[in-house]
């Protein structure tokens, strides 16, 4: 019987429309689901007590906590690079500890690099700590947090956090406090838009990629006051590892766009600690807030970068800046000081006293550059001033050194309610901000203060129809507060006609109204007085925004700032008609009174139903300087601008964005024109079913290109992820190289238009009617990433080695065409790949290189546990560069491999192939041909249900013909070296019930570049 | 000139269907997420895959939103996912088109890519379900090449445990896989309505027809 219920399974599974089918599934669902094991897969008895292990259960102890996890310890050995010893520990909680006290969490201390782009360099460690206990009134929360400390206007503050806070809530009082490791620093940067530069804008400070990264998630970032949404289908994207925010083509920049970052930074000399509490209290609609905040640097030695020479430097320093040279006298340096310039001298070949330098980045007073010898090693070199308008990052041979700060903040807050829709406000604060904790000298000036008294009313009915809104505030900041975050309107400087630099008590009066219509709409006007320092502006205000029928959007603004010279912005926009399309036109302008002046119009259509909406738009803006010679405003540029938006989605399963943007502006000062074209479409089609898959996306922008250099260093012989090829002068991709690779600035940059392509195709040919095409695939791949100053990017793709326009010459397109029916009796695969990439990134010259591929596949299944396989592969490589003569090379040849692929036993299977292949070509003019033959097996032996066992052997052996005068390029052969090859990976892996498993793996490698290469790595892991 | 044509005829087509959708806003700040996936930690926390805008969101306990991805090859974005799986600390995302499992912190930080490329698979394995057992273990399921893979929790590279044409019995229409205990992957069978019990290390233990009233 027991056999019969598994013979209907297999039967159902084999055949599912055979009445063998039929009856296994009208079979009784109990009886199904009593069949746990399949039965009839079993050789032999003795297996059966291993399949009953499978369906063990440990008995567990009734309770309300559960917890899981693992820890580790590990072993890595190596004869040349040592042993390396590891662990970590991982551990979730979840369930309640009482009846009304929960508790969940997770505890990891597995170190995670990230890895972005693919550069091999650790950049942080991430763990993951967090537990969380809560009770109807308390909760405890530890590990990673977001902080949001928010009240009123005045205190904003929101950070990530690691460590722990607490709170309560007792009637109506609300408390928490906390104490925590920052993740970052904060920081903010301001600045104007480039004239069709959508990046990258750099934010870190430290211009060098490898120390700064920014706390991942922590960005908020503005454009003309508006703030963004992250994403590539949306406004921006962010590298965080380099600090680089690239704008997508939705927003134009141009040299009038204000954009605003606020971010956190990692790139801190000390380890921020931050403490706080809060308390909040209402009743009867009055409210009282209390809130404090202390953010201090570590300044002792395991909490600082700095050595305790530099520390001490920084505790005479008191309050002021300290800056300390760079070089050091050393006979072994590689600069010679010479005519007050360090001049690099690797070789020795100049005389005089030499040092050791470490330059540090400086935009402003920097005078050296960033370069890279031949071989590879950076250096830096000094630029005449007339030359350094050409460069963005310039380095100093010295560097700052940041004193640990002290800052704290104390906010008090309450409202009292006058009546039902009016409340008096008052808010203040102190701040005790100290610039340099290891150092009392200037202390006493650490104090500030900040104060504001505020009286609104809102929803006051004056009858018929009518309501009004009004707002009276006074506010006052010494010079001396110091907010952590910031504490103004982010357009508060445009708005106000103020750079930002002045200093100076801040003090602001203001009251404003907003009166509400019958009709919905909005009458607002605000009178305000501000002053910083000697500064004083007076600012008047009103505003319209209503919304009927046949104007949809009416909004109309008027804003007067009176101080040394006037300040007027004026903004106008109305969509009109009902239904579903709405012509629209907008106006904008901005007038300093002898200064400049600025405006723009447009208009367009706009048409929005359901998931469907376009945008249409056109537009000009005119920009004046005030001529004090002729006493008239003169046009100095002129800018025509247009935009399409279309958004679109069916239930068809197709959906698509496209966004084009054009501006050509003409600036009669510089004399210029620029005309600037970006685009971004997308577009996909995916629906269950359905044969056919479809994505594509194309991007084309204007951006700043940034010269990269990838630089290596030795780590130790397998421990890399390269190697290097003396021959070739070249890093090879080697997982058992000596060398890891990482991208650095060059500080040199360029403006380029870039086109980037990504396009996905699959046609499944089972899915359509057509029996005879059952189990075909074909799938079209492509990409591209193309970016050049001149030309057509069309043109790009194939550009020769010493075509100069080119920044970046890349792309990939594969396709490939496979049959693998159900019954999985046969595969077939046929391949094609073609990939080419050319490289100016490199300040030393250009590199180039080219592969095609063609390759087929055969699987056939001549037993039911015995597989004949064979794949064949015709290649060509072709490398060419303008940095080395030494990387010319071509290659082309075949390659073969044919054998079997057997499962002996369930517990038994064994792979083997023979392979072999020719390759010819040139390198340096000189020819080769080179031949190998090899075999390739591999054995897995599964110990039951505790274990596998497996072992994976390769022999070659590659030669070359006795004609031949070149070396074998690295691609040659499948990569084999000359000589006979000997690689051998053992891997061991065992379960031990479910409380512990053990893995060991040993690797050898014999060849002709690795001699006995031998790594060994172990791990015990128990589970819990 | 060709390739303006053909993305000129690919934008036309495009955007030449009609019939609108309505679907559910989950997010309001970002009103076009589809929640195609969803999966739940015990302490609340929630991940959504959005497979069409190649997106994913974090819904952490204290309520804070974060999302990631966007259709492209770089750092941080997706070319196709198709699935995601967390083992409580971690969250993976299985990038078919991308050939990679994509691995994020709780908070929708990349942490690293597993590409199959670096495993030494010459050919894109497109992987199409993934699944993480408590202890860290990572499995694959190519329903293209019909492999199941696994990447131990210390390791970087992928190794094949079972090749489903290689079973004693046909294994057709893959469709999912998912750690059942610490040492047992289930495979199920999208057209035969089965469900396919492996142990860790790639033997085929059980058969069991999926029963209704699930």
């Amino acid at each position: 019987m027991k056999y019969l219920k598994s013979f209907l399974v297999l039967c159902s599974v084999l055949f599912p429309k055979s009445p063998y089918a039929a009856q296994a599934d009208s079979a009784d669902a109990a009886f199904i689901a009593s069949l746990p094991d399949l039965d009839s897969l079993l050789a032999d008895q003795q297996q059966t007590e291993l399949l009953e292990l499978s369906v063990k259960h440990e008995p567990k102890e009734a309770s309300d906590i559960s917890a899981s996890g693992t820890a580790f310890r590990s072993m890595d050995m190596s004869p040349l690079a040592g042993s390396d010893l590891g662990g970590g520990l991982k551990l979730q909680l979840n369930g309640n500890l009482t009846e009304n006290i929960q508790v969940s969490g997770i505890l990891s201390d597995q170190s995670s690099p990230i890895q972005p782009r693919g550069d091999t360099r650790k950049i942080r460690d991430l763990d993951e700590v967090y537990v969380k206990v809560t009770h109807p009134n308390i909760s405890v929360t530890a590990g990673d947090y977001f902080l949001k400390m928010n009240s009123g206007k005045l205190l904003n503050i929101n950070k990530n956090l690691i460590g722990i806070k607490s709170s309560f809530k007792y009637n109506n009082v609300i408390g928490s406090a906390f104490f925590a490791g920052a993740k970052g620093n904060y920081r903010e940067f301001r600045m104007k838009g480039e004239e069709g530069n959508q990046g990258p804008y750099m934010l870190a400070s430290g211009g060098d990629f490898r120390n700064q990264t920014i706390v991942a998630g922590s960005e908020t970032v503005w454009l003309d006051g508006m703030q963004l949404t992250r994403g590539n289908q949306y406004d921006y994207t962010i590298d965080y590892s380099t600090g680089e925010l690239t704008f997508e083509p939705k927003h134009l920049l141009h040299s009038d766009s204000d954009i605003v970052v606020e971010f956190e930074s990692t790139d801190a000399k000390y380890r921020r600690n931050t403490a706080g509490s809060s308390l909040s209290l209402k009743k009867e609609g009055s409210f009282l807030e209390v809130n404090w905040i202390r953010d201090f640097d570590d300044p002792s030695l395991s909490g600082s970068a700095y050595a305790s020479s530099d520390l001490e430097l920084i505790k005479k320093a008191g309050d002021e800046h300290i800056s300390v040279t760079g070089a050091v006298e050393d006979s072994a340096g590689m600069y010679v000081f010479e005519d007050n310039i360090y001049v690099y001298d690797p070789d020795a070949m100049m005389a005089g006293k030499r040092f050791m330098v470490s330059f540090s980045l400086d935009r402003e007073s920097g005078a050296y550059k960033r370069d890279i010898s031949a071989d590879g090693t950076l250096y830096y070199s000094f630029v005449p001033k007339e030359s350094r308008s050409g460069y963005v990052d310039l380095y100093d041979p010295g560097k700052t050194l940041d004193k640990p700060e002290n800052i704290s903040l104390i906010h008090v807050r309450s409202g009292i309610p006058l009546s039902q829709n009016q409340m008096l406000q008052v808010h203040a604060g102190i701040s005790q901000f100290d610039q340099n904790r290891l150092s009392a000298i200037g202390d006493k000036d650490n104090t500030g203060s900040i104060f504001q008294l505020a009286l609104e009313g809102n929803g006051i009915n004056l009858g018929r129809g009518f309501g009004l809104d009004y707002a009276v505030s006074a506010f006052q900041k010494g010079s001396r507060y110091q907010p952590m975050e910031r504490d103004q309107h982010v357009s508060f400087e445009r708005n106000w006609n103020i750079t930002g630099a002045e200093s100076g008590k801040e003090i602001l009066s203001d009251i404003s109204g907003k009166l509400q219509l019958p009709s919905g709409g909005i009458l607002s006007s605000s009178y305000a007085h501000y002053s910083v320092g000697n500064l004083q502006r007076e600012r008047i205000q009103s505003g319209l925004e209503s919304s009927s029928r046949w104007l949809p959007e009416l909004k109309a603004s008027f804003s007067s700032v009176k101080g040394e010279r006037d300040f007027i912005q004026r903004s106008f926009f109305v969509k009109m008609l009902p239904g579903s399309i709405h012509p629209f036109v907008n106006l904008k302008s901005e007038t300093r009174t002898l200064e400049d002046k600025w405006g723009e119009f447009s208009g367009g259509l706009e048409f929005g139903k359901g998931n469907n909406s376009m945008k249409f738009s056109v537009g000009q803006r005119d920009d004046y300087v005030y001529s004090f010679e002729n006493a008239h405003m003169g046009q100095i540029s002129e800018a025509v601008f247009g935009s399409l938006d279309i958004s679109r989605r069916t239930e068809r399963g197709w959906s698509g964005e496209m966004q084009i943007r054009k501006r050509i502006t003409q600036n009669s000062i510089q004399e210029s024109k620029t005309d600037i074209s970006l685009a971004h479409i997308r577009s996909h089609f995916r629906r269950n079913n359905h044969p056919i898959r479809f994505d594509i996306k194309l991007k084309q922008e204007s951006r700043l290109g940034s010269g990269r250099i990838m630089v290596y260093d030795s780590v130790g012989a397998g421990l890399g992820g390269f190697r290097y090829d003396e021959e070739f002068d070249t890093f090879i991709e080697d997982p058992n190289g000596a060398y890891v690779g990482f991208a650095v600035a060059s500080g040199i940059r360029r403006p380029v238009k870039a086109v980037g392509l990504t396009e996905l195709f699959e046609v499944d040919f089972s899915k359509t009617t057509y029996m005879k095409l059952d189990g075909i695939k074909l799938r079209i791949n492509l990409s591209a990433d193309l970016s050049g100053s001149a030309g057509d990017p069309t043109d790009w793709m194939f550009a020769a080695l010493e075509n100069e326009s080119i920044e970046r010459s890349r792309w990939m397109a594969r396709t490939e065409i496979s049959y693998r029916p159900v019954s999985g009796h046969r595969q077939q695969t046929i391949s094609w790949v073609s990939r080419r990439d050319l490289n100016a990134l490199d300040l030393r010259g250009t590199d180039i290189s080219e592969h095609r591929e063609a390759s087929a596949e055969w699987k056939e299944s001549l037993r039911r546990h015995f597989r004949w396989t064979m794949k064949g592969i015709v290649s060509d490589h072709d490398a060419a560069s303008t940095v080395s003569s030494f990387r010319n090379r071509t290659s082309e040849g075949q390659w073969l491999e044919s054998g079997f692929e057997w499962n002996v036993r369930p517990d038994l299977e064994v792979i083997a192939h023979i392979q072999g292949g020719v390759d010819r070509g040139v390198h340096r003019n000189d020819s080769y041909s080179g031949k190998a033959m090899g075999l390739h097996a591999s054995v897995i032996k599964r110990i039951g249900l505790i274990g596998r066992i497996r072992g994976e052997i390769t022999l070659n052996e590659s030669w070359m013909d006795e004609a031949a005068s070149a070396s074998l390029p690295p691609e040659a052969l499948q990569g084999f070296a000359l000589g006979k090859t000997f690689r051998m990976q053992i891997t061991t892996h065992f379960l031990f019930k479910n409380a512990m498993s053990m893995n060991l793996s040993v690797n050898t490698i014999s060849d002709a570049r690795y001699e006995n290469l031998i790594n060994l790595r172990g791990e015990i892991r128990a589970n819990f | 000139m060709h390739l303006r044509f053909i993305l000129s005829i690919s934008f036309i087509l495009c955007f030449s269907f009609a019939a609108d959708i309505d679907e559910t806003i989950i997010f309001p700040d970002r009103p076009e997420f589809r929640s195609d996936k969803i999966i739940t930690l015990p302490d609340g926390t929630a991940f959504h895959l959005d497979i069409r805008s190649r997106e994913a969101a974090a819904v952490l306990p204290d309520g804070e939103i974060r999302f990631t991805g966007g259709f492209g090859n770089g750092y941080g974005h997706f070319m196709e996912p198709v699935d995601i799986t967390s083992d409580g600390v971690s969250v993976f995302v299985c990038d078919r088109a991308g050939n990679a499992i994509i691995q994020l912190t709780r908070r929708l930080e990349v942490v690293k890519a597993f590409s199959f490329n670096q495993s030494g698979f010459s050919e894109p394995i497109f992987p199409s379900s993934v699944s993480a057992s408590q202890n860290g273990y990572v499995a694959v399921l190519s329903e293209d090449r019909r492999l199941v893979l696994v990447k131990q929790p210390q390791e970087d590279l992928w190794t094949i445990v079972a090749d489903l044409d290689r079973q004693p019995v046909s294994i057709p229409c893959p469709e999912t896989v998912r750690f059942t205990s610490l040492h047992s992957i289930v495979i199920t069978s999208s057209c035969s309505k089965t469900e396919y019990t492996f142990s860790l290390f790639g033997r085929l233990l059980s058969a069991r027809l999926i029963t209704g009233g699930d």
